[in-house]
């Protein structure tokens, strides 16, 4: 654990260098639970401009990183509890556990996004595509259904299968680095 | 074997598909009623949560794509800078918060709560130690999972308070480990732990070596040092470097590692330096080159249920070279072209 310093309040300098190497890893993690960009960009600034209205309070040291990485998360998931876009506590935030962002790792995230590449260029064509809507333009089973011409079933069972296929590509990989990530910082 | 457990966990939840519950949910398209169904499952057991964690993680991280073309770092502090600069005034007006670094501390004791529950090594009255003296050694552990050591290698089993499997290794030695996601099977080794769910791999750790090195052959292994870690799947290799301290991944490219069980060495036109290496690591030897000239000396030969004076044998035969042991130490001298 780094010794908290003494008088060691953040400058604007550091501030700066913190915000331009996190503001980009800050946004990738925020958007894993808002879904739109718009959205993940102005709740990474709101979180900055908190983090410098309160330096007085913070020592640049590593801690700092982490509760970038803890508020993002806990802004985000109100943000989905305002839109009420969440449909369950326990689902959503009750059962979250270890999953402090490792995404301060910037090799763990480069070589995530190769993986998580991999895995999707594994899917078959049509569960590929179907997963996409979903996941990255955020269409319903129904709209899915609609614009590919196939049915709500099929849409279901492409995106049980492209679920588990990631899961098996990436799951042991995730969790691992879950569980790295809570011992990361010990 | 992921398939399989998949499988069984599918068979274990006959009633409920959770594969397509959680896609629904996830993806924003489950009714009430679906979503109190994943509730109920997903509290059911500590595995069923688990696996909706991960299930959750993948879904996540999926969208890691997205964003880094998107934005323009300079722009996006270019905004935050006159926001910062434009509530100055003001801020210093504010009064203090507290409340901040409560927040912080809370963060920090989870984090360290959460290290200690995976790697205290508590409980220890049920410790199995295995040494293995001059010969291979086979140890099944009562999860299943099986250990096989090279010569002269120790290792400590024990279950942790909180159920997991830890493993003290000192040596070499391949492990095969059953798979239970609730309980991580972590081995310790100089400094380094490796961490796997249900996997096999080779685990290096000889003293007198300078690099620990873990070999994977199915599933998926991080391997973690003082803060470095690598992940590591099927056909990978994780390499720490004891002087420099640099933990590095790799392809791994050697098909000789597991030669201490196999009694296989196959080499295709292998520098001598290399199948000295090998031998060395086959058989806890210590065999070394008379001059750096003798390390380029290209070797094709495959040794089957070979002793290590048969190949040494063989290498002098078939490069003109000399091995002569003395003691414990056997030196190859000569040249070749």
């Amino acid at each position: 654990m780094p010794e908290n310093k003494a008088n060691n309040i953040l400058d604007k300098a550091t501030f700066e260098v913190l915000f331009k190497s996190n503001f980009v890893h800050l946004c990738n993690f925020a958007l894993q639970f808002v879904g739109d960009m718009d959205t993940a960009r102005d709740i990474t600034q709101k979180i900055f401009i908190h983090l410098w209205e309160n330096r007085a309070q913070m020592n640049p040291d590593k801690a700092i990183r982490s509760y970038l990485f803890t508020s993002v998360k806990n802004r985000c998931l109100n943000h989905i509890r305002d839109q009420k876009k969440y449909r369950s506590r326990i689902l959503d935030v009750d059962i979250h556990e270890v999953d402090i962002a490792f995404e301060e790792d910037q090799l763990a995230v480069d070589e995530l996004q190769t993986r998580i590449d991999l895995a999707l260029s594994r899917l078959p064509e049509k569960c590929r595509q179907v997963f996409e809507l979903s996941r990255f333009e955020q269409k319903k089973y129904q709209e899915i259904a609609d614009k590919l011409d196939i049915s709500k079933k099929t849409v279901e069972a492409h995106m049980s299968r492209a679920l588990r296929s990631l899961r098996e590509d990436l799951g042991d990989y995730l969790y691992l680095l879950l569980l790295l990530s809570a011992n990361y910082f010990y | 074997m992921l398939n399989h457990a998949i499988k069984k966990m599918k068979e274990d939840n006959k009633n409920i598909d959770y594969l397509e519950l959680s896609s629904k949910y996830l993806s924003g398209n489950a009714t009430d009623a679906e979503v109190q169904q994943l509730e109920t499952w997903v509290l059911a057991a500590p595995s069923n949560k688990k696996e909706f964690l991960i299930l959750r993680q993948a879904w996540l991280k999926a969208n890691t794509k997205v964003v880094d073309k998107a934005i323009n770092v300079n722009e996006e502090w270019k905004a935050v800078e006159q926001q910062i600069s434009a509530s100055a005034k003001m801020v210093a007006l504010k009064p203090k918060r507290r409340g901040l670094f409560l927040k912080i501390a809370a963060a920090v004791a989870v984090l360290v709560v959460a290290s200690l529950w995976l790697f205290q090594s508590g409980g220890g009255e049920n410790k199995l130690t295995v040494f293995s003296e001059s010969r291979l050694k086979e140890q099944k552990l009562n999860d299943g999972s099986q250990i096989a050591l090279n010569q002269f290698s120790t290792a400590s089993y024990s279950v942790g308070a909180d159920g997991s499997r830890q493993v003290q290794l000192k040596g070499d030695a391949f492990f095969d480990v059953a798979r239970d996601t609730s309980r991580p099977f972590v081995i310790n080794t100089q400094d380094v732990n490796i961490t796997v769910l249900g996997t096999s791999f080779y685990v290096d750790s000889r003293h007198q070596q300078d690099n620990i090195q873990v070999i994977v052959s199915s599933g998926t292994v991080a391997m973690e040092v003082g803060g470095q870690k690598v992940i590591l799947t099927k056909g990978e290799v994780g390499t720490y470097v004891k002087s420099s301290q640099q933990l590095s991944e790799n392809t791994n490219d050697d098909p000789n590692f597991l030669a201490w069980k196999t009694k296989r060495l196959v080499y295709e036109n292998e520098r001598l330096e290399k199948v000295v290496y090998d031998l060395n690591r086959t058989f806890h030897a210590n065999v070394s080159l008379a001059n750096s000239d003798l390390n380029n000396c290209p070797i094709t030969a495959t040794y089957q249920d070979k002793s290590l004076d048969a190949i040494l044998r063989i290498i002098e035969k078939t490069l003109t070279l000399k091995a002569t042991t003395n003691g414990q130490q056997t030196v190859i001298s000569g040249t070749c072209n």
